[in-house]
């Protein structure tokens, strides 16, 4: 009798350690993905490419404030209406994105960004420009 | 005599029963060593096997289903309802009325179908497409003004480049995917070793293989969408309208 009893409050612990410890390692779990899906070069480029093109849409002066990670750096290249991204840990390129199209053309023809992490996007009547914040 | 003997046999018993000790110790200190360095090389042989063989199941892998086409003629229309060049934009306020479109603008900047000779600028480089529109695409541009029947039209290309092009961009889709790591190493060797040329796929993973061809794949197509629009026909007068925007990427 006692064994048995012995046997369910084993299992109920068990049970409540199983479920504490898979609720602490779900969050951290989940904030893993999340900062690896946001930080991809792809998603980057991507989002950056629309926001260049959309910032064009405001009629008057627009600013928009871009941070994908506060742990990644980038290396952003704008050219011929192509936005590329590679992403750079420990000064050395992990991955890169093939180039997306943007619809309109920045003031400056060719614009480099290195090591960028929050980056701004502003039209301001008409005048298209990105720069590291 | 005896008693000799026996202390003999006693001492020499006790000097064989330490060098047992000294053996057993030295054996016992041996067999540590041995233990450690078997669990040692036992560890060390299950991270290589879990690196080599299940190490990528545990790679996060990013791929973007979207219907990129869609999304651009989206974003180009709403381009165009804010273009200096068709909407209305008041001299004293320098305000760009976004929206409403200017008669006098699209008849300057866009065929008006209701003017033969204006087909003529079909062969002219539009403006308006200049300044708005993807590279590599082509696009059409129809305004039609509901309360008249009136149409314009705009017909034109973007910048045409190599690197925007579907089979280019698979090629740099690829190319921004090859792993080149250890693990990777061991798996194309083995496969290039077994099933021959066809194992070099295996530079790339299996995911990111797919997601290339999905890129490959979604830049190619057609997208067409409306937008409502005001046609400001004189300072008292605007119609209501439409914008339809045809989009084909290449």
């Amino acid at each position: 009798m006692a064994s048995a009893l012995f046997n369910v409050v084993l299992t109920i612990m068990f049970t409540i350690l199983t479920i504490y410890l898979a609720m602490q390692i779900i969050p951290t779990f989940a904030e893993v993905v999340k900062n690896a899906v946001s930080s991809s070069p792809e998603v980057v480029n991507r989002d950056l490419a629309g926001l260049i093109t959309l910032s064009a849409a405001a009629p008057y002066k627009i600013a928009i404030t871009y941070n994908p990670s506060d742990a990644t750096y980038n290396i952003i290249k704008v050219s011929e209406r192509f936005v590329s991204v590679e992403k750079v840990e420990n000064e050395k390129v992990v991955a890169k994105a093939t180039p997306s199209k943007t619809a309109v053309d920045l003031t400056e023809p060719n614009v480099v960004l290195e090591n960028a992490n929050k980056i701004g996007v502003e039209n301001i009547v008409g005048k298209i420009n990105i720069r590291p914040k | 005599m005896q008693t000799k003997l026996e202390l003999k046999i006693l001492l020499e018993k006790l000097i064989s029963g330490q060098n047992e000790k000294t053996k057993r110790k030295l054996k016992g200190a041996e067999l540590g060593f041995e233990l450690i360095l078997a669990g040692v090389i036992a560890i060390g042989f299950i991270v290589v096997i879990f690196n080599l063989f299940l190490g990528r199941y545990f790679d996060i892998k990013t791929i973007i289903e979207e219907n990129t086409i869609d999304r651009h003629a989206l974003a180009l229309g709403n381009l165009l309802l804010s273009s200096k060049r068709l909407a209305y934009n008041e001299e004293a306020s320098s305000i760009t009325y976004r929206g409403v479109f200017e008669k006098a603008k699209l008849d300057t900047q866009m065929i008006s179908y209701s003017n033969f000779l204006n087909f003529l600028k079909i062969f002219d480089e539009s403006m308006v497409l200049k300044e708005i529109s993807y590279p590599n695409s082509v696009v059409a541009v129809s305004v039609v003004d509901k309360e008249t029947g009136e149409a314009w039209m705009i017909f034109g290309n973007g910048k045409m480049t190599i690197e925007g092009f579907s089979a280019s961009k698979y090629s740099q889709c690829l190319q921004s995917k090859l792993k080149l790591d250890a693990q990777t190493a061991f798996r194309t060797v083995v496969n290039v070793i077994v099933f021959g040329a066809s194992g070099l796929s295996k530079l790339w993973d299996s995911m990111d293989m797919k997601a290339c061809q999905n890129e490959f794949g979604q830049s190619q197509g057609t997208a067409e969408f409306a937008f409502p629009v005001a046609i400001r026909v004189s300072e008292n007068e605007v119609h209501m309208g439409v914008m339809n925007v045809r989009l084909t990427e290449y």
